[in-house]
């Protein structure tokens, strides 16, 4: 076993590690960031800005490519211009006891490249619902607790908002918010007017729409309206690891980042009691190594971290490190969702836009805040926007000759769709472990998933299509199709839990700064550690418990106690 | 150009397996000009040409032929489609008509009409024609993603800068 080369190992380069990275190497740390995916630096975006006709087939992807990603080709995102961002689901498999798609970058930046971009602070309600229903593990901090760490990533994220003063969807600090849009505005009126309780804001999304000095001296700029972020953004106008932490963490000469690294476990010293580096694989050579430092970071995505956790096996913890009590791997959970309506606009004929906005509206939770629904637990929030019809119509519609060519390049009427995320309930018995048996071609055991909703998702889906579709009804809208699809966990892409915060080691993988429990200088910055979901986009709450968990970490190193 | 040493080229650009970052290479790999691949035979092609001008004419803007449509179709059937896929999209197109290629390219130009109007009308009934529906849609994706279709017929703006509201009068089209 090396010495410590390194103060600190990150493992992972994405939301939470890229952010863990800048934050350690400005507190002036040695710091090394493993990450399994293909380096992709910031500027260097294979796709971006090509127009379809540059494309081979115009965006489309060959069946072959699609053979190889069989879980990525069904993300929202997927086609020719982004299939290199997602990972190659035949060299990466894992088993599926219930259905479970399990959405994965294949890069460096991990899925900060190719998020949503939707930023919410979580409420006071959000860490407190276990311990009022009962179901999962009381969160070990409450909002008050993280709210100065909000305080501290919005800004260097940048996050364009309006201030709306809302218990259920607490303020941050915001850049000037996207303007909803005519036939938005008037929708607004409506419903507001309609269901006091419920409100019709902008999306809060993580796109500069005034750039401030800390994003321009990181070469960050105005957002452009192109939406091709998933491709990557050379104006670094949507926040990314690649855009804004890894660039960050860089400019102060602390880091060392390598890539096309496959962490395969944390190494634990029996001696001291704690753990001495990881052990990762060269996926290139196929070489085995160890590297060492005084403090491990665990930001490799949700599952992979308990993965990791899972594999790492010693005399003391032959179930994985820091699993005394068989917590490692269960609750996990996702948002549920599927349950939405969409419906036409009467008019407006005469307006339109430039531009393709990042983000249109959100709806916050107003399910179980003042009086209890009956159905089922905790609630859901919508995401929506109204735009026009385009030319896609076209490919299946009728019509040939001048008239089709007139009608194709108008655009055609206007939609409003509702999207809702729900938040599914913890449960013990949701759990993911390590194959017995399968490994995959770097010697990694495979994971499998054993996770499924239950009745109380399903009657929030239900009710998510009712609501919808009777605000799009007081709105005046018309061929209203409410819709209530069954999606599995994983679909929404936030999977969360499996290294749980909590109170007391039998009950939780970590404590209140993100620490496990029985191994003092590791640490779960990433969705692992969530003890329940929210129904709110999680990104910028992993980064907020990843600056506290990294403050932590900093006074004990000075204080010699880690 | 062989279809899978193809695809490899182009996954090597995308970054599967070998890493190309040689900006030129990446262009060149990637500027498919839409020539046509020799897949369809003159006939053929001559035949998909037509059928998509009938749906896509000149008029203030190039037609589907003028934009590269058949040519991207050709490609598309050699390069894209797996070959079970390709054959029945072959055959279908060969009883488009209830007839030969060669006794639809002698018809006139309103019996042409005629005949592909009457396949149109029955889309997304019962009656539709499989073939049919899938050269449409060749088509109307091969005009409109086309360089001519989407800054001609459409507007395509890369850049837009800022989102605004405007009104449809200032641009007059819709956005790509």
């Amino acid at each position: 076993m090396s010495n410590t080369e390194y103060d600190v190992i990150v493992v992972g380069s994405g939301m939470s590690g890229g952010y863990a990275a800048k934050e350690f190497c400005e507190k002036g740390y040695k710091t090394l960031v493993l990450d399994r995916g293909e380096m992709v630096k910031h500027r260097q975006y294979k796709t971006e800005g090509k127009a379809p006709w540059q494309m081979p087939f115009r965006g489309d992807v060959p069946e072959e490519f699609k053979a190889e990603q069989h879980i990525q080709k069904d993300m929202y995102i997927y086609n020719d211009y982004t299939r290199h961002h997602l990972i190659n689901d035949r060299d990466h498999p894992y088993e599926q006891k219930k259905p479970f798609i399990w959405y994965r970058s294949a890069t460096v930046g991990g899925k900060s490249l190719i998020w949503g971009r939707q930023s919410y602070r979580w409420s006071k309600l959000d860490f407190e619902s276990n311990k009022l229903d009962g179901n999962g593990i009381d969160w070990p901090v409450r909002y008050e607790d993280i709210e100065p760490w909000y305080d501290r990533v919005e800004p260097f994220v940048g996050i364009s908002g309006s201030y709306e003063g809302l218990d259920v969807l607490p303020d941050g600090k915001f850049l000037p918010a996207l303007p909803l849009n005519v036939v938005e505005r008037d929708m607004k009126k409506k419903i507001e007017e309609t269901f006091p309780d419920r409100h019709f804001i902008p999306a809060r999304v993580a796109h500069l729409t005034q750039p401030q000095k800390q994003h321009l001296e990181l070469g960050r700029v105005q957002c452009q309206a192109r939406s091709e972020c998933p491709r990557g953004c050379s104006f670094g106008a949507y926040y990314s690891s690649n855009s804004a932490a890894l660039p960050a963490a860089e400019r102060t000469g602390n880091m060392t980042l390598v890539a096309n690294a496959q962490v395969q476990e944390v190494l634990y010293d029996q001696d001291s009691g704690r753990a001495s580096g990881v052990a990762y694989i060269d996926m290139r050579s196929g070489e085995r190594k160890q590297v060492g430092a005084r403090v491990v970071f665990m930001c490799a995505s949700t599952l992979a971290s308990v993965q990791i956790l899972l594999n790492s096996k010693s005399e003391t913890f032959p179930e994985g490190i820091g699993n005394r009590f068989d917590l490692l791997g269960r609750y996990i959970m996702d948002h549920c969702g599927g349950g939405g309506a969409s419906g036409m606009v009467p008019g407006y004929l005469e307006d339109y836009y430039k531009g393709r906005r990042p983000g249109g509206v959100y709806i916050p939770r107003f399910r179980n805040i003042r009086e209890k629904h009956g159905a089922f637990e905790r609630g859901y929030g919508f995401q929506c926007g109204a735009s026009r019809a385009g030319w896609h119509w076209a490919k299946n519609g009728k019509g040939i000759g001048k008239a089709f060519k007139e009608k194709v390049r108008q655009p055609g009427n206007w939609y409003f769709t509702m999207w809702g995320f729900g938040e599914s309930l913890p449960r013990y018995e949701n759990r993911v472990t390590l194959h017995p048996s399968k490994k995959d071609r770097w010697g990694m055991p495979i994971l499998v998933t054993d996770v499924a909703y239950g009745a109380n998702e399903s009657a929030m889906v239900k009710d998510m299509s009712d609501t919808a579709a009777e605000m799009l009804q007081a709105a005046g809208l018309q061929n209203i199709r409410p819709f209530e699809g069954e999606a599995p966990p994983g679909g929404a892409i936030h999977e969360m839990g499996g290294a749980c915060m909590g109170h007391s080691v039998e009950t939780s993988y970590l404590n209140k700064w993100n620490q496990c429990h029985d191994v003092k200088n590791l640490f779960v910055t990433d969705g692992a550690a969530f003890s329940s979901v929210s129904c709110v986009n999680p990104s910028i709450t992993f980064m907020a418990f990843t600056a506290r968990a990294v403050d932590y970490a900093d006074q004990q190193m000075q204080q010699r106690l880690l | 150009m062989k279809r899978r040493h193809f695809l490899i080229n182009i996954s090597a650009v995308l970054g599967y397996g070998a890493l190309v970052n040689d900006v030129a290479a990446l262009d060149a790999a990637l500027a498919i000009s839409g020539k046509p691949s020799g897949f369809l035979g003159p006939d053929e092609l001559e035949f998909v040409s037509q059928v998509s001008d009938i749906i896509i004419p000149q008029s203030d803007t190039p037609s589907a032929s003028q934009a590269g449509v058949p040519e991207y179709i050709d490609f598309y059937l050699s390069e894209y489609l797996e070959s079970k896929a390709r054959s029945l999209f072959v055959d279908g197109l060969r009883g488009l008509c209830a007839q030969s290629i060669n006794e639809f390219l002698a018809l006139s130009d309103e019996r042409k009409t005629e005949k592909i109007k009457s396949l149109d009308d029955r889309l997304g009934t019962s009656e539709e024609n499989t073939a049919y529906k899938q050269l449409k849609e060749l088509t109307v994706i091969g005009y409109y993603t086309s360089q001519v279709g989407a800054t001609q017929a459409l507007r395509y703006d890369p850049v837009p800068g800022p989102y605004k509201e405007i009104k449809l009068a200032e641009v007059g089209r819709a956005w790509l």
